[in-house]
């Protein structure tokens, strides 16, 4: 794909204000002979708001049926929108997922040994302003390489943030956002990235209650405490690096920073319940630029998109924060509003994941995805309720020796090196509870899923040329 | 040097063992319901020790309008990567209570630059007044009107009222927040907790009295104050906002804006690392 498609020198506002005109002259609009997909100006979102927080477990929100936390902000998108059941994060972990998000490249393609995107791949702003006359505006978390930063290639970044304490650096980036649409001429369309740090703070939680607590802290919220999760037990035959990834992490009885933290009910309990708050702390905050593009009239007209970078362990298979290949730590919330044009109060089950938002982000644009994207489109899914045919996704895990490929009725996990593997039967067994992986009636099922894995990495071009292959047998 | 986990929860021992507390300001004949102005240096902790990084400052001013009125100032700034700021101001007029609410006040908000430039596009100024028990917020050219429910709050307000309120284990004081003027936060309450004797080491040995703060929306704060009703410490989660010397106070965040700018100009000339 060629510059060919940037449009003239006009900006969006200009070219809108113009727009009648050309109609009358019975042109074709400037931005539709630059798109390689022309749209009506029905048919294209006047303005796009993304928004990402970190570390949000995909039920975290009432709208999804949670009933320990309150979030209304989020609720109003989803019931506005539709949302994706089975969405899943590229990777697990911050870096990595952020550099396939905005890339539309697998993990073990996009992302360099600097925590960057790998050099000659376009990010989403770079390769929006290539194409078109948006400025895409940037506020707060980035993290690729640097956590937080005014030197985003490719856009406007309004505020940065701080690592590690969401608490303060949140609130900033909502002023900033919610600033920018009230000072701005309503008829100048928007292309919004907000990203926040919360509730990922939760991390930084755990390291100050890491040693169990022989009484609740607080009493009063002895009954407001959320029931462990049904697959708190999980099944012991997982690969070694899984099982580290467990252990390692402050809950288990020796931490990587040597603090042993040997949690009883009560406490993983209270964790789940402080979990929750830092949830509710960042729907606020969206909440507040939701009001912003309500008051200023842009509800109607705004495509909205609410993600997260990974999920959270939350308790499940005893797991606290990230990393990990079970649906709790690998599925992310994803929901797309669009008033009039996507089906409200949808829950869609299609597979779906990270890497499927930048191309569908483009084709509400209006132009091509990026180079070798791997993700796929959503746009007629969500616009037209045309099937999307897709056997499978792929996570990468495990500092990219490890992959999860979910299909419609299966999971199947894998760590490089490791004669350990994983197949969950995700319709009996939607917590992965049981591993079917040595139970020989289920060898084809394995065998069938190790196939459709290695035919999707051969695929792949990992930027260190090292392609994953799953040789277990 | 490794890193070790602080493991525990905040509280003024483990602060000062971290080396968070200095002496803290005189005394000197504090009348929480007189007028009075403190500092606060706002530090955001990654939970390792060794790794709190005093990044903000909060000034709050009291000044008494009558028995049952008092205005009530903020300054709040923070100041973010590559010496981005964020600098709030408020002024409200409120009205005594348990707690404290707001009848009139304006809010701005305003970010800065590196170059301490303010960005015009980011200035977002707020009025807002509480009228026959609905609260009505203009900003820029639009208004709303926030559901709260009496009596609300803000946390800075929140600040006044705390130490007004008796040491004496007592109904719960609930409350709705309105965070920053904003976000509406239910069913808040404050517990006390009773007092403990403390030797906070360079800060001296002080009785602290606590009062929790639980709620929707927020991790829960924990509040330390002496005998003479002053707020020392405000904890929560990873923050916590310790009484300063309002110079010293500047003088850090100073120091890290500095360092920000340092950072600052060497990824510009550093791009690609």
């Amino acid at each position: 794909m060629t510059d060919n498609h940037k449009t003239s020198g006009l900006n969006r506002r200009t070219f809108i204000k113009l727009g009648g005109g050309f109609a009358l002259l019975g042109l074709p609009a400037l931005r539709q002979i630059a798109s390689a997909n022309p749209l009506t100006d029905s048919e294209r979102p006047k303005n796009i708001l993304f928004l990402i927080t970190d570390q949000q477990h995909i039920d975290a929100m009432s709208a999804a049926g949670c009933r320990h936390l309150s979030t209304p902000a989020m609720d109003r998108i989803v019931r506005s929108g539709t949302s994706f059941r089975e969405s899943y994060c590229p990777h697990p972990v911050c870096v990595p997922s952020r550099a396939a998000i905005f890339s539309g490249r697998m993990p073990s393609e996009s992302r360099d040994d600097n925590n960057a995107i790998a050099e000659g791949m376009p990010n989403l702003g770079e390769w929006i302003r290539r194409h078109s006359d948006e400025n895409p505006l940037y506020l707060n978390r980035w993290h690729l390489p640097r956590g937080y930063t005014k030197m985003i290639s490719g856009f406007e970044v309004l505020t940065t943030g701080l690592g590690g304490i969401g608490y303060i650096t949140d609130p900033p980036a909502a002023r900033a956002a919610e600033a920018w649409l009230y000072q701005t001429p309503t008829d100048e369309p928007f292309f919004m990235v907000a990203s926040f740090m919360q509730p990922h703070d939760i991390c930084e939680w755990l390291r100050l209650n890491t040693y169990n607590q022989t009484e609740l802290r607080y009493s009063e919220i002895a009954d407001e405490l959320p029931p462990l999760p049904e697959n708190f037990e999980y099944d012991s035959r997982e690969p070694d690096r899984v099982r580290h990834m467990r252990l390692q992490n402050e809950p288990a009885e020796g931490t990587r920073y040597g603090a042993p933290g040997r949690w009883d009910e009560t406490h993983w309990r209270y964790y789940m319940w402080n979990y929750y708050r830092h949830v509710e702390m960042v729907d606020a905050e969206i909440g507040r630029i939701l009001r912003a593009v309500e008051l200023t009239g842009g509800l109607e007209d705004t495509l909205i998109v609410l993600t997260s970078d990974h999920g959270e362990g939350l308790g499940h298979h005893q797991t606290v924060r990230k990393g990990l290949p079970y649906d709790e730590s690998a599925k992310v919330p994803l929901v797309f509003s669009w008033p009039g044009h996507i089906a409200p109060g949808q829950v869609d089950p299609t597979l779906v994941s990270g890497i499927d938002i930048a191309p569908t982000l483009c084709d509400f644009l209006g132009i091509p995805p990026q180079p070798e994207a791997r993700g796929r489109s959503l746009r007629d899914l969500l616009t037209k309720g045309s099937p999307l045919d897709r056997e499978f996704v792929v996570v990468e895990f495990a500092g990219g020796q490890g992959r999860a490929l979910r299909t419609k009725d299966y999971k199947y996990i894998v760590v490089q090196g490791d004669d350990q593997r994983q197949l969950f039967d995700m319709r009996k067994d939607p917590g992965e509870t049981r591993n079917l992986a040595d139970d020989p009636d289920y060898a084809p099922v394995v065998a069938h899923h190790r196939d459709l894995l290695n035919r999707w990495e051969s695929g792949l071009k990992p930027y260190n040329g090292e392609h994953f292959v799953d040789r277990t047998s | 040097m490794s890193r070790t986990i602080i493991g525990t929860p905040f509280d003024p021992a483990i602060l000062a063992t971290e080396g968070e507390l200095a002496p803290f300001p005189e005394a000197a004949a504090f009348d929480p319901a007189g007028n009075w102005s403190q500092t606060y240096r706002l530090v955001g902790a990654r939970g390792f020790h060794g790794e709190n990084t005093a990044v903000g400052m909060i000034r709050i001013k009291r000044t008494s309008i009558a028995d049952d009125r008092f205005r009530f100032e903020t300054e709040y700034r923070v100041v973010l990567q590559e010496a981005m700021e964020n600098r709030v101001t408020a002024d409200a007029e409120c009205r005594v209570g348990h707690p404290a609410t707001p009848l009139a006040w304006t809010h701005l908000s305003e970010h800065r630059g590196p170059e301490q430039n303010v960005a015009s596009r980011l200035r977002l100024k707020q009025r807002g007044e509480t009228h026959n028990g609905r609260v009505k917020i203009r900003l820029d050219r639009h208004t709303y009107q926030p559901e709260l429910s009496n009596p609300w709050t803000t946390e800075f307000v929140l600040f006044e009222s705390l130490q007004r309120l008796p040491f004496a284990v007592a109904p719960h004081v609930r409350f709705d927040l309105f965070e920053d003027f904003s976000m509406v936060k239910r069913n808040q309450r404050l517990i006390y907790r009773g007092p403990r004797d403390f030797d906070l080491g360079e800060a001296g040995e002080h009785r602290l009295h606590r009062f929790d703060h639980l709620g929707s929306g927020i991790v829960p704060f924990e509040y330390y104050l002496d005998e003479a009703h002053r707020l020392l410490v405000a904890i929560s989660g990873n923050k916590f906002l310790v009484l300063d010397d309002d110079e010293r106070a500047h003088a850090t965040i100073e120091a890290f804006r500095e360092r920000q700018i340092g950072t600052y100009n060497w990824r510009q000339r550093n791009p690609a690392e």
